[in-house]
């Protein structure tokens, strides 16, 4: 199946408009990556608009190389300012910075950049291997199954909230009502729509996606102000060097790039973990007795930036195998397939197998491209820097608006972007974590089709979800999960 | 927590029960008139949006029990816990307080007025079109955000407005906001 994934991707990505998409992708992902305060995230929710007039695989690779690209863009600020430009790069400055005080910018950049495209493509290789057999074995899955991993998805970025899970697990549940809204699959009735016909077919995901997050992070951007203040960026020139440099660490690089993958591939974990487990590890095992970690150790960067993208990878695997997306940058991605056309999941290996396969060449060829792009424009990206944030906002408020009206030429759409920027705002403020209410919007249908057609097969109600064995056992894990962080949470309380 | 903050959590948890209200009166009144609020699970279309408003409502209690465990038990007013009992030792320590405190509620100020120019733009938007719109509206914003001299600003406004004009009309095809006079690219 495997091979035989990557062979029908082939006709479908290998094309001139998916290729200069994808490279476009690249570089407007490391541009928006580079930016303090925006990351992919951000990125994939501005040019999602835009993927709806191309053809699936050229949309979808475009997206996974901003993805890829905006994973990798932070390490930039965070070597020259100090400033990770996504929270991904926050342990790359440990050494990263020190580096380019050492006067050493150049080679830190280029070696973020190498060990990202690295890191991605290992990455990438253990998802094209994994994927099609977790699809497989999905297969075997009923309407319970599928619902416990939904909830496992919706649970596992509660869970892991900074915020606290009480409050990820009501914007969560906040995520999976708002999908609701609209004409019910089943009965055919109108739900919460009070007569309106813009709301027949629901909230569209884009306009509530670019309201909580765009919209509210330009306000917190506002808010925070210095808007005009321009960052002093020293010049720097990287070089296909950094490519020897890295193959020095080449240890470092395949372990840090597995456990990218490994905790990418966990609902929730996601490439903050990933980046400062790799760098701890790392630590332990210095190439040499000159490599001290936290001065300027090339292995530092090695580690956290090779394991911060292979992170894609691995996170891409429970969302195109399960439809289970890690976090909110693939929930966006995999909103962006559904919309497309395409269910994530067994189904996507069993009746698009094309379009699978063509996911996976994208995936690979966005990091290959990330190495080049990344390292021939790098004094472009740099220069990016010194962009204001009194030209990025309006600018990004504008794309904001137009992109969203520009799908379905609606102004409802921009006043449900309104709505839910403002609700995105009151979120923010409150500290409740806005991830799990994208993730519960595109959860909600998968979650509520499997529920009631469970209930359907069951004889004895919601008994169903407890008489399978593996529906009970996710279902289990997931109460056991709850159980310990309440209960570490409780403990750290009563210790402080 | 403070008072003030403890007011918004609740009200917050508030406006959630307001809308697990809202589901069981769709439920009894739209859905039930559409026979869609009982019977089996693919008949009853209210079953699964009751059951999370059930789920909402819960976890609404509780954390309405973390606000309450977490409002400060002595009572104190946002003003007394927010006021540093310390007298500042010199001058100079107190100058920068203050600086901040002017600065925040500037940058306040003006996320307030950025939101207004911006539900402004989206009123608009519409009846005037994209060309007429988006130039002004980009222009009020990088005048609000501090570009200067305000020429510099319009013509990074209009500048801004065209390139996004056409890529996405000549481009994509869309047709943007053509507003009362049918403005669009002559392309």
């Amino acid at each position: 199946m495997i091979f035989e994934t990557i062979l029908s991707g082939a006709s479908l990505f290998f094309s001139l408009d998916a290729i200069l998409l994808t490279m476009f992708g690249c570089f407007m992902g490391i541009i928006i990556g580079v930016l303090p305060g925006l990351g992919p995230l951000m990125g994939l929710i501005l040019m999602l608009p835009v993927a709806f007039y191309l053809p699936p695989v050229t949309a979808m690779g475009m997206l996974i190389a901003i993805f890829v690209g905006g994973s990798c863009g932070g390490a930039v600020s965070a070597i020259l300012l100090r400033i990770p430009g996504t929270p991904l790069a926050a342990a790359t400055l440990l050494d990263g910075y020190p580096m380019a005080r050492n006067g050493r910018a150049g080679d830190a950049i280029g070696l973020a950049i190498s060990a990202s495209a690295v890191g991605g493509v290992l990455g990438g290789l253990v998802l094209i291997f994994f994927a099609p057999l977790l699809a497989e074995l999905a297969l075997k899955f009923a309407p319970p199954e599928y619902f416990a991993l939904a909830i496992t998805g919706l649970i596992s970025i509660a869970v892991v909230s900074h915020e606290g899970m009480i409050k990820g697990f009501i914007t969560g549940t906040l995520g999976l009502l708002l999908a609701t809204v609209g004409t019910d699959p089943f009965s055919n009735a109108y739900r919460f729509t009070f007569d309106n016909h813009n709301l027949l077919s629901g909230f569209h995901i884009v306009a509530v996606v670019v309201g909580l997050f765009a919209l509210s992070e330009m306000v917190m951007q506002i808010e925070l102000g210095q808007l005009t203040k321009r960052p002093n960026v020293q010049k720097i020139s990287v070089s296909l060097r950094s490519l020897g440099l890295l193959l020095r660490h080449r240890i470092n690089l395949v372990r840090s790039s597995m456990i990218g993958t490994f905790f990418g591939s966990l609902p929730g974990a996601g490439g903050v973990i990933s980046a400062f487990t790799a760098y701890a590890v790392a630590k332990s095992r210095p190439l040499d007795e000159k490599e001290i970690y936290g001065q300027g150790a090339e292995g530092g960067v090695v580690a956290t930036e090779s394991a911060n993208n292979a992170c894609c990878g691995g996170a891409m695997i429970p969302t195109l195998a399960l439809a289970v997306p890690g976090d909110a940058s693939t929930a966006v991605l995999m909103g962006a397939l559904l919309l497309l056309g395409f269910q994530p999941g067994p189904d996507l290996f069993e009746n698009n197998l094309d379009v699978a396969g063509g996911i996976f060449w994208a995936y690979l060829s966005a990091n290959v491209f990330l190495f080049f792009i990344g390292i021939l424009l790098a004094p472009v990206f740099v220069s990016v820097l010194r962009i204001q944030k009194m030209y990025l906002v309006p600018m990004i408020l504008l794309l904001s608006v137009i992109g969203t009206y520009a799908l379905q030429s609606s102004v409802f759409d921009l006043w449900v972007m309104l709505g839910f920027g403002v609700i995105g705002c009151v979120l923010r403020k409150l500290d409740y974590p806005i991830a799990p209410v994208v993730i519960g919007i595109i959860l909600g249908p998968i979650c509520e089709n499997n529920f009631r057609r469970s209930l359907i097969l069951s004889d004895d109600g919601a008994w169903i979800f407890w008489d399978r064995p593996i529906a009970a056992s996710i279902l289990a894990i997931n109460v056991l999960v709850i159980l310990w962080t309440l209960i570490s949470h409780v403990r750290k309380k009563d210790a402080s | 927590m403070t008072r003030s903050r403890m007011i918004a959590e609740s009200l917050v948890i508030l406006a959630l029960f307001a809308l697990a209200a809202l589901v069981f009166q769709q439920s009894a009144t739209s859905l039930a008139d559409q026979f869609a609020n009982e019977g089996d699970a693919i008949e009853n279309a209210a079953l699964y949006p009751k059951a999370l408003a059930y789920l909402l409502i819960a976890l609404g209690c509780l954390q309405m029990l973390m606000i309450v465990r977490g409002f400060a038990p002595n009572g104190l007013s946002d003003k007394q816990e927010k006021t540093p009992k310390i007298e500042p030792e010199t001058e100079a320590e107190t100058e920068p307080q203050e600086q901040h405190k002017q600065q925040d509620s500037a940058t306040g100020q003006k996320a307030i007025m950025a939101s207004c120019l911006f539900i402004a733009y989206l009123l608009v938007l519409d009846p005037l079109g994209y060309h007429l719109a988006s130039p002004a509206a980009m222009f009020a914003f990088f005048w609000l955000l501090g570009v200067r001299p305000l020429l510099k600003a319009l013509v990074v406004a209009v500048l801004l407005s065209l390139t996004v004009a056409l890529f996405f009309e000549v481009l994509l095809k869309v047709v943007l906001p053509l507003g009362l006079f049918n403005l669009a690219l002559p392309i």
